[in-house]
């Protein structure tokens, strides 16, 4: 599947665009969150839920599809105790990342160990390349339309968050409520509950991302499968100054690194694989030292609202 | 394990009972966050109460075990009163890990190259060059964050992979064992081993450094100006700025002390425990302190018997898994289980309090 390429356009823009989905797709969830007040330091754990949720979804009733509804669950629910510790708990929020992401981590390879031990299970049920007809037919930029469905949804959300974002009464509620709690519970507004409804949404959308790496990949899930890649959303979203567009390039830009980094060690060049590897760590480093000039994050990140009374 | 979690400014600033309150509210989080991690394991079908009577046993259940227990504690120790630092400097770093390891990769590199009459100099020369290699590693993001702002969380978590690749690279290549096999350096002189300090077992002298350590952190924290600077920072940074502290420079020296601390620890495993540079060989220590830190809430007696409480849920998960056949991950299970509930008993405080407040009422209007 990776290897037919060689380091070609086409095969570079095949990598990169799914490389980048898992990115996008927790970024995009990311975004609710962040745009809510809340830090999304939780993404990886949500991302390491839902990969394993996606997989066991998919093993247990044979379908994919079903195992998506896993994955969204399992996000979802992870969501919501993000939410009652961070929303109502009140707590450090970048300290319950860490806790969730830790217990994210133990929770799923001790259920990967326990229900499958060294038998790992073969033929699980994963999502195959559709090639949109025509358009993958195009020459260089073909590939791009010869993806999984994963793929295709992760692209087709961004300007649906765009427009929830920016262009319903919902989205401004939850932008005001990042910028300023207090004056959208002056106006009547629940901020508890617009923050618990984003919680549950990023839950959704990272965990869609964590199964990405599995049911839209490999079909396997092995202990630590997101290896980062939920602080490499995070840092998407702050390079894509917390817009969706943003998150896009910065997902792209990210999923272009690794995608390339793949391809090198495939096509065996001289350059030492751990070398190559550490290729999207280091872009990633970079464009935010480069590109990211102020923190453009909403106002009350980070600060627990207590109702006013 | 539950006098240090107190937060003792509370205790000291509000009433006696409020105190009380903040210790009952932080040991029924303990509690629930225990009850939880026994309810996972009960779901294999084993009995948690004998699961965690073997798990004991595993870590304390010998002077052997006890001494594996230690042995374990020092490099978790250590790292975390690096992360400590740059906690109370308001900095959330991630990055013991990959610091660690570039400890690890210049102590041992010192160690192979250089050969000196005295011993006890060249170990003490190893762990400075360990100390220094971490230190720079945590400039990276500790300059970054004072000149640009950039997330210090990202920045870190991106040198761990960056520190796990470039290890890797170099035991391919460059610092290989001449005719090896194996990814691993060549093996120290035995004279530049770290002592053992009891007979028969693998403790090492590096048990001490961590305690002399754990003393240092709290009178550079508590009794000396730096502390107090990178105290003020982390409290309030644009207070400190006003009463003329130099913000930049105070970050930039928390993220080195932070650093460098874990390169001595990363360090220490190579010349205590290793005697060679390997893959893997932190063992994931640079995330145990994370939560270490955290848990112990900063304060150099809680990082103590955090550290202790960690490294023999470690050690006694190894017995755990052999004869019970839980999986070792349930360490992380309640690593993080902990840390959500630790820092969430403000809910159960409220709880209380209202409670308190209640039962006050009622007493009155009788």
């Amino acid at each position: 599947m990776e290897s037919n390429y060689g380091i070609t356009v086409q095969g570079l823009l095949a990598a990169a665009v799914r490389m980048a989905t898992p990115l996008l797709l927790a970024g995009l969830g990311g975004l609710f969150s962040a745009k809510s007040g809340i830090v999304s330091m939780f993404l990886e754990g949500f991302m390491l839920v839902g990969a394993f949720m996606g997989f066991l979804g998919s093993v247990l009733t044979g379908s994919a599809y079903l195992g998506i509804l896993f994955a969204i669950a399992g996000g979802m629910l992870m969501g919501l105790i993000m939410a009652v510790l961070a929303v109502s708990g009140r707590a450090n929020q970048t300290i319950l990342g860490v806790g969730i992401n830790i217990f994210a981590l133990g929770i799923t390879s001790y259920f990967q160990s326990v229900l499958f031990g060294s038998k790992r299970p073969t033929n699980v049920s994963v999502f195959y390349d559709i090639p949109i007809p025509g358009l993958s037919k195009i020459p260089y930029i073909g590939a791009i339309f010869n993806n999984s469905l994963f793929v295709y949804a992760a692209f087709l959300l961004v300007p649906v968050v765009w427009y929830v974002l920016y262009r319903t009464p919902a989205g401004l509620a939850i932008r005001a409520v990042g910028e300023n709690p207090d004056s959208v519970a002056t106006l009547g507004g629940n901020v508890i509950k617009i923050r618990y409804c984003c919680l549950l949404i990023a839950g959704a959308l990272a965990g869609l991302g964590g199964a990405s790496l599995t049911i839209g990949q490999t079909g396997q899930f092995m202990e630590n499968i997101s290896s980062g890649r939920g602080y490499i959303a995070l840092a998407a979203m702050i390079f894509g100054r917390f817009s969706p567009i943003g998150v896009l390039i910065g997902s792209l830009l990210f999923g272009f690194a690794d995608g390339l980094q793949l391809r090198m060690q495939t096509a065996g060049t001289a350059i030492p694989y751990q070398l190559l590897s550490m290729m999207p760590y280091v872009v990633t480093i970079l464009a935010l030292v480069v590109f990211v000039k102020k923190s453009m994050a909403p106002a009350a990140m980070g600060r627990p609202y207590t109702k006013q009374k | 394990m539950m006098k240090p979690l107190i937060n003792k400014k509370n205790v000291t600033k509000h009433s006696h009972n409020k105190g009380r309150i903040q210790a009952i509210s932080s040991f029924l989080a303990i509690l629930m966050a225990l009850l939880l991690s026994g309810l996972t394991i009960s779901i294999t079908g084993v009995n948690p109460f004998a699961a965690i009577r073997v798990l004991f046993s595993g870590a304390f259940g010998s002077s052997y075990a006890f001494s594996e227990t230690l042995l374990r504690t020092t490099p978790i120790l250590i790292a975390s009163i690096g992360l400590a630092i740059s906690f109370r400097c308001n900095l959330t770093s991630v990055g013991a890990e990959g610091q660690m390891i570039i400890g690890a990769i210049a102590a041992t590199f010192t160690g192979l190259k250089i050969s000196l009459a005295s011993p006890v100099l060249e170990i003490l020369v190893c762990i400075i060059a360990g100390f220094l290699g971490g230190a720079l590693f945590g400039a990276i993001p500790g300059y970054l964050k004072a000149k640009l702002g950039t997330s210090e969380i990202i920045v870190t978590i991106m040198l761990n992979y960056i520190a796990i690749d470039l290890l890797s690279y170099l035991l391919d290549g460059p610092m290989r064992e001449g005719g090896s096999f194996y990814p691993q350096s060549a093996l120290l002189d035995q004279s530049v081993w770290l002592p053992k300090i009891i007979a028969g077992t693998r403790l090492h002298a590096g048990f001490i450094i961590a305690i002399v350590f754990d003393i240092i952190y709290f009178f550079l924290m508590f009794r000396t100006p730096l502390g107090f600077k990178i105290r003020a920072v982390g409290f309030n940074s644009k207070a400190a700025e006003y009463a003329g502290v130099n913000v930049g420079r105070s970050i930039l020296t928390a993220m080195m002390l932070s650093g460098g601390l874990a390169g001595i620890a990363g360090a220490i495993e190579i010349f205590g425990v290793h005697h060679r540079l390997l893959n893997g060989f932190t063992a994931g220590v640079g995330f145990d302190a994370l939560a270490v830190a955290l848990l112990g809430k900063l304060n150099p007696v809680g990082v103590f018997l955090a550290s202790l409480f960690f490294a023999a849920l470690k050690v006694g998960s190894n017995t755990m898994q052999h004869v019970m056949q839980v999986p070792t991950s349930i360490v992380y299970v309640i690593q993080g289980l902990l840390i959500l509930f630790v820092f969430t008993d403000t809910l159960i405080k409220d709880k209380l309090l209202y409670f308190e407040k209640r039962l006050k009422t009622k007493q009155s209007g009788e």
